[in-house]
């Protein structure tokens, strides 16, 4: 466990340049230390039999096998490729941010990676948006595993861009998708919160399926600064000088009120919200994914 | 309030520097990228409000402290507290003669500001009042009898024993329970203040200065006239910072001279005059525009015009053949009369009528000769001693050693005798010996080598040495005792010294000797006490002041009056016997050192007294009620209380800006 808790830490995946191999780390990590009957019961196809063993979801039981046998088998069944998914990628300015040795973005650009591996790897299609300002790039979803060397590759040369503009990116890509699917938001939704889940509802409203995983470095939430700065905004760069020890208190209560917004709005309009620290472990978001994904067979 | 050292108050401008450093140097920070500052936006203007307070609040408490610190360093003064009526107050004023400056300006100033504190003391309260001239009233609660004391008191011409005067003080306090104040009005002038080397310690009497005196004040006086055959030197002090110029006229009787001089700043100067050989008494005047006017003048009289010699000696053959041809020598030689006695045939002998007295190799005097010769020179009479063959070191010392007064008469013990076979040279003189300044480094030209023979080793001497030779023995030493000099000569005179190829220098020595003693001039100081011998047989004795008032003295003890000069002048002493009239002048001077007005700084009065001493300057006494708290140590309470706030509330705030860090 130790090993696999030190394979899904960011800091270690920071130091393996091959993305592909960060994807197949994390998820393949992730994978041996869940629940089997998780991963393995989301198909339509029956597979084989297996026997049952305790806490196995009941609804899986063969109980003619049980009447002929006296035995308890589970049916298990093979994966179906019924879901599209779209990952909303943001890559404005304020996603370059990096307290410590990864920033936001990198951090989204691994998760996005490991999600594509996994998705891919089940069989799912999975498609690639960036945006910051605008959309930047759109990758139509695909299943093949040469798809996701696309993704991965796309991934990889990434760089943080413009200020952010989500509410206005998220209509437009809302209006761009028309079949129904899962869309996967990383972002660290520095924009009019409001505006932000006016762009959600209009995913909503055309019945997407929708995961927010908000990114943000640990010293954006702490503010653990000392003393006196000069902050300087990376998207517009605009200056604030202020004493750190003065406003940390009032900082603090404004972000969690800005976390609580997104917490309990997306929990009114049933989107799945998964607030993440770069320093955070990747098997929280692969399972924030996987349930889900369960929710939308 | 008032500060004792408002010097400092100047660190007040100190204060800027922490509103300096919070409104012009504020620390803008390092920059730091961030993602967003939208949040940090809206926290520095609600948070903005509560720093600015706290600063604020930590600015004023800091100003505050520094402020209260710089306070307690000026030492202030609530100089109503000083002027609180209850308890025991001495009014200690300073009425000497430096008081007297510019027309009695500071002691005038001085009156007002006795008269203005006697009136905010109230009963019970007790004052006294004490003089640095002597005069002392006990304490009263009659304040306006005390009040027409002050408003009448003079300046003195004496300058006053301010250390006599403040233990006096402190005496007549200490038997008092309660608050017990000295106030001493003064002009602040430095030479009140020397009390070699002593502390006075107050203990738990407060000690409040107040200053009257007057800055920058110029001033000369005339320290000394000294007769010289023929020429007299007049010493004039310029105390002040300029150069001074001015007209010295010098009289007696009709004759007068005047002569211009031109002093520096802070110097002495010499000016000579010549003046008629027979002077009794001689009046110097300085025409300046002086602050202390009885210090521009000096008085001199030469009471004791006597020319006769006694000659005491064993054996008439010997050595005073010697004396006797030095005197006849000297050019005007025949103005002294030599008496020539053997040495036991002089007890019916007034020692008294002698100018000089030498004795030449005698053995042994009786002891009450010795003790006539003691009030001799006690009494201005000079004694000159030759040893010779006759003397026994051992009796010699026995003899003249007065077992009551505790005190060799010579000028030094002896010890062995020497002989010596080859002639000796005279290597070292005291030249600023008044006998011998005028010759200065001529003096050597008259020496040559002279045979000694013998001469006594001298054991422990009392007085200076003025002679020394080749091998380093003294020849000749001298002692002061009261007003008269003892010479000795540890060896005898050679009869050979009397061929005159060269002129021998102890008949020169001899001669000066004469003149000196001749000339010797008498000067009394206001405030000293004289006693005068009262010649047997005087039935009645009466002195005059300068201004012309008589003293008839009816109380005479063991053949002595005391005599004790208020004023500057001629003082004259007349003896009453029968069918007889003997007359002393005195020429009384005040004492030069007053003419010096440099001022004494607080901080140097605080090395000097022990105790809680208040100073009140220059300006406009301001007095109100109000606590009688010492505010030195209410500032000190109050700074302590902000110090440790300070403390507090900065620590506070920096746990509370840190806790959440």
């Amino acid at each position: 466990m130790e090993n696999q808790k030190k394979l899904l830490d960011p800091k270690f995946l920071a130091k393996i340049s091959n993305l592909y191999l960060v994807a197949r780390t994390v998820v393949e990590g992730f994978i041996s230390g869940l629940h089997r009957s998780l991963y393995k019961g989301f198909s339509v196809e029956f597979f084989e039999h297996r026997e049952y063993s305790a806490g196995d979801d009941l609804r899986y039981l063969d109980w003619k096998v049980f009447a002929r046998t006296d035995r308890l088998y589970l049916k298990t069944f093979r994966e179906e490729t019924n879901v599209k998914g779209y990952i909303l990628l943001d890559t404005s300015a304020s996603m370059g941010y990096r307290s410590k040795e990864i920033s936001k973005l990198e951090y989204g650009i691994f998760l996005s990676a490991s999600l594509s591996y996994l998705m891919i790897s089940q069989k799912d299609a999975v498609g690639l948006i960036t945006f910051d300002k605008d959309i930047k790039s759109f990758i139509k979803p695909m299943s093949t595993t040469f798809h996701l060397h696309t993704l991965i590759e796309n991934l990889k040369n990434l760089k943080p861009g413009r200020e952010t503009s989500l509410s206005d990116v998220l209509n437009k890509i809302a209006t761009a998708i028309k079949r129904r699917s899962l869309i996967i938001l990383i972002s660290d939704l520095f924009d009019e919160p409001e505006s932000v889940m006016k762009g959600l509802s209009h995913f909503k409203s055309k019945h997407h399926e929708i995961i927010v995983f908000h990114i943000l470095d640990p010293y954006e939430i702490s503010f653990p600064f000392s003393g006196n700065y000069e902050f300087v905004d990376m998207e517009t760069n605009e200056k604030v000088a202020v004493d750190a020890d003065y406003i940390r208190d009032t900082y603090r209560n404004l972000f969690d009120d800005f976390l609580d917004f997104y917490r309990v709005n997306c929990s009114k309009k049933n989107i799945s919200y998964a607030l993440g620290k770069t320093d955070t472990p990747f098997d929280y978001f692969l399972y924030q994914y996987l349930s889900r994904r369960a929710k939308c067979r | 309030m008032s500060f004792l050292y408002p010097f400092y108050l100047w660190g007040l401008f100190g204060i800027g520097i922490p509103l300096i450093i919070h409104f012009f140097a504020r620390k803008k920070g390092k920059a730091l990228n961030f993602s967003s500052v939208r949040f940090l936006k809206i926290s520095k203007t609600k948070a903005g409000k509560i720093k600015k307070i706290e600063e604020i609040l930590i600015l004023f408490m800091r100003i505050s402290l520094l402020a209260l610190l710089i306070l307690i360093l000026s030492g202030p003064i609530s100089k109503s507290a000083l002027f609180k009526g209850e308890g025991f107050f001495v009014f200690l004023i300073d009425d000497s003669l430096s008081m007297g400056a510019e027309n009695s300006l500071p002691f005038k100033k001085l009156k007002e500001r006795a008269l203005e504190i006697l009136s905010q003391i109230k009963k019970p309260a007790c004052v006294s009042l004490l003089f640095l001239s002597g005069k002392y009233k006990g304490f009263s609660h009659d304040f306006e009898s005390i009040g027409r004391i002050i408003k009448n008191s003079k300046v003195s011409f004496a300058s006053g024993n301010l250390f006599g005067c403040i233990e006096k003080a402190k005496k007549i306090l200490e038997k008092k329970s309660g608050r017990k104040v000295i106030y001493f009005f003064t002009d602040m002038q430095k030479n009140l203040w020397n009390f070699d080397g002593e502390r006075i310690d107050l203990g738990d009497i407060e000690f409040v200065l107040i200053d009257c005196g007057k800055k920058n004040l110029s001033n000369i006086s005339l320290k000394d006239i000294r007769i010289y055959p023929g020429k007299c030197e007049c010493e004039i002090l310029n105390w002040s910072c300029k150069e001074a110029n001015g007209k010295i006229i010098l009289s007696c009787g009709k004759w007068k001279k005047e002569k211009s001089f031109s002093v520096p700043p802070i110097k002495s100067d010499k000016i000579i005059f010549k003046i008629p050989e027979k002077i009794e008494k001689l009046k110097g005047e300085i025409l300046y525009h002086d602050s202390i006017l009885p210090d521009n003048s000096f008085y001199l009289s030469s009471p004791y015009k006597k020319r006769k010699i006694l000659l005491i000696f064993e054996k008439p053959d010997k050595s005073n053949f010697y004396i006797i041809n030095s005197i006849k020598a000297m050019e005007d030689g025949e103005r002294f009369l030599i008496d020539e006695r053997r040495f036991d045939r002089i007890d019916n002998l007034i020692f008294e009528r002698y100018g000089i007295i030498f004795i030449c190799d005698v053995g042994r005097f009786r002891k009450d000769t010795i003790k006539r010769f003691y009030s001799y020179v006690e009494e201005g009479g000079n004694l000159v001693i030759f040893l010779g063959d006759t003397i026994i070191p051992q009796n010699f010392n026995n003899d003249w050693y007065l077992k009551e007064k505790s005190v060799f008469l010579t000028p030094a013990t002896i010890k062995k005798k020497l002989e010596f076979r080859r002639p000796f040279k005279i290597v070292w003189v005291d030249t600023k010996n008044p006998l011998f300044s005028p010759f200065s480094e001529k003096i050597f030209e008259y020496l040559r080598p002279l045979n000694f023979f013998k001469i006594f080793h001298l054991d422990k001497i009392y007085g200076n040495v003025l002679l020394k030779i080749e091998n380093g023995y003294c020849v000749m030493v001298e002692k002061e005792i009261g007003d008269g000099r003892v010479f000795l000569f540890p060896f005898l005179p050679q009869k050979d010294w009397t061929d005159f190829p060269l002129k021998s220098f102890f008949p020169v020595m001899i001669e000066r000797i004469l003149n000196t003693i001749h000339l010797k001039t008498f000067v009394l100081r206001i405030g000293e006490k004289r006693k005068i011998k009262v010649p047997g047989w005087v039935r009645k004795v009466e002195i005059f002041s300068p201004d012309g008032k008589k003293e008839e003295i009816k109380k005479i003890e063991n053949n002595e009056i005391e005599f004790s000069p208020g004023i500057p002048g001629f003082w004259k002493v007349i003896f009453y016997k029968k069918g007889e009239k003997i007359e002393k002048i005195f020429g009384v001077n005040v004492d030069w050192k007053e003419g010096d007005l440099s001022r004494i700084n607080f901080r140097s009065i605080k090395n000097l007294i022990n105790g809680k001493i208040y100073f009140l300057n220059n300006k406009n006494l301001v007095i109100q009620r109000t606590t009688s708290k010492d505010l030195s140590d209410l500032f000190l309470d109050i700074a302590l209380l902000l110090l440790l706030s300070e403390i507090g509330v900065s620590n506070f705030l920096i746990y509370k800006k840190r806790k959440n860090v």
